[in-house]
């Protein structure tokens, strides 16, 4: 996971997964907690989400649609969908990275 | 409902009234429909005090009724603070200083307006001449205009400056927050803030010499002349803040993220 800032405080990780949920599908918050359960393990608990979605909204990263059964939706926009691109593709850069360093090498000291 | 829910709820209660408006309904929706655990609680709790440092509020009415009534109450303070009472003997090296100073804070108050978006500019562009009507509208009202062709001396001329910067500071600060509202790319807002913040500054350091120079005249120095720099000091720093909270959160940071 990316190194956490000032800015985005203990919800950096956070802010992350609901993008990639979002990045799917327009989602509320109920379908986002058990989303990013099952495609990551990590389990959100209500506090911590909407402190995320408020970050993300005020970013106009994801937006929310219109309420539906006493449910409010959120949606990516381009700007949050370019913006976790990019963050994927640096996420790919250090895995990559990562991957070479950690293969064992032969003939050094 | 079960305690555990109960003071779940209860718990929102410590989160700020804006962010309750928005999210406190969902967030119930949650919270009944799932079990509470003790990590639940815990991180409501986190969670509001987080709200609290990191929510954007808004131009709120409260902020903009300050900001309206401290430029009232700034120009009602001009004719007092800068009568014929501040004739006093000063150093005109340390009044050019001030003089300067309050230009370019001025100057970098009114620079965002060659900074922003088509959109904002012609908002501004309508604004301004709005908020000068009404500027002049408030100095006629509180005879400062028509006092001010006899005031003081040069140190009563050098107070003007700072009179007028924290005026301009706030004036051009609803094109700093509509321009965070429109562009979400957070760059051009964020210059259009740090050119306020920069206009803070020099607006408070501005004021020292001429502190200095009415301190030293103390006794024949109105008290309105030292209200009327906390005053300008004041406005514009908090003019200068909320420009900066409104636009950090829109900063474009995912490579931060």
């Amino acid at each position: 996971m990316p190194r956490k800032t000032p800015e985005l405080g203990r919800f950096t990780d956070v802010a992350l997964l609901v993008l990639i949920s979002l990045a799917e599908s327009p989602k509320h918050g109920y379908r986002m907690i058990a989303d990013i359960e099952t495609f990551s393990g990590t389990v959100l608990e209500p506090g911590t989400l909407y402190g995320a979605l408020m970050r993300l909204e005020q970013r106009g990263w994801i937006t929310p649609l219109p309420t539906t059964e006493r449910r409010k939706p959120y949606r990516i926009t381009d700007p949050g969908r370019a913006a976790l691109t990019e963050q994927l593709a640096t996420l790919r850069r250090i895995e990559q990275t990562a991957a070479l360093r950690i293969q064992p090498t032969w003939g050094t000291a | 409902m079960s305690p555990a829910t109960a003071l779940a709820r209860a718990l929102l209660a410590l989160y700020p009234p804006t962010w309750r408006d928005r999210y406190a309904e969902e967030v119930t929706d949650l919270i009944t429909s799932r079990p509470v655990r003790p990590r639940t609680l815990l991180t409501l709790a986190t969670g509001a005090a987080d709200a609290w440092i990191h929510h954007r509020h808004p131009l709120t009415l409260t902020r903009a009724a300050l900001l309206a009534l401290a430029a009232v109450v700034l120009a009602a303070l001009w004719n007092p603070a800068i009568d014929e009472r501040l004739t006093q003997p000063a150093d005109p090296a340390l009044l050019t200083t001030a003089t300067t100073l309050f230009i370019a804070a001025a100057a970098q108050a009114v620079l965002p307006l060659l900074t922003t978006r088509r959109l904002t500019r012609a908002a501004v562009l309508l604004a301004l001449p709005a908020g000068a009507a009404a500027l002049y509208s408030t100095l006629a009202l509180t005879g400062a205009l028509t006092e001010y062709g006899h005031a003081g001396g040069p140190v009563a001329h050098a107070t003007l400056g700072g009179l007028l910067a924290p005026l301009l500071i706030t004036l051009a600060l609803p094109l700093t927050t509509t321009a965070a509202g429109h562009d979400h790319s957070g760059a051009t807002p964020r210059t259009a803030a740090t050119c306020l913040a920069v206009a803070a500054i020099l607006n408070t350091i501005a004021w020292l010499p001429v502190l200095a120079v009415l301190s030293a005249a103390l006794p024949r120095t109105p008290w309105t002349a030292f209200a009327a720099a906390a005053l300008s000091i004041g406005m514009s720093a908090l003019a200068a803040t909320t420009a900066l909270t409104r636009t950090r959160t829109t900063r474009p940071r995912l490579a931060a993220l």
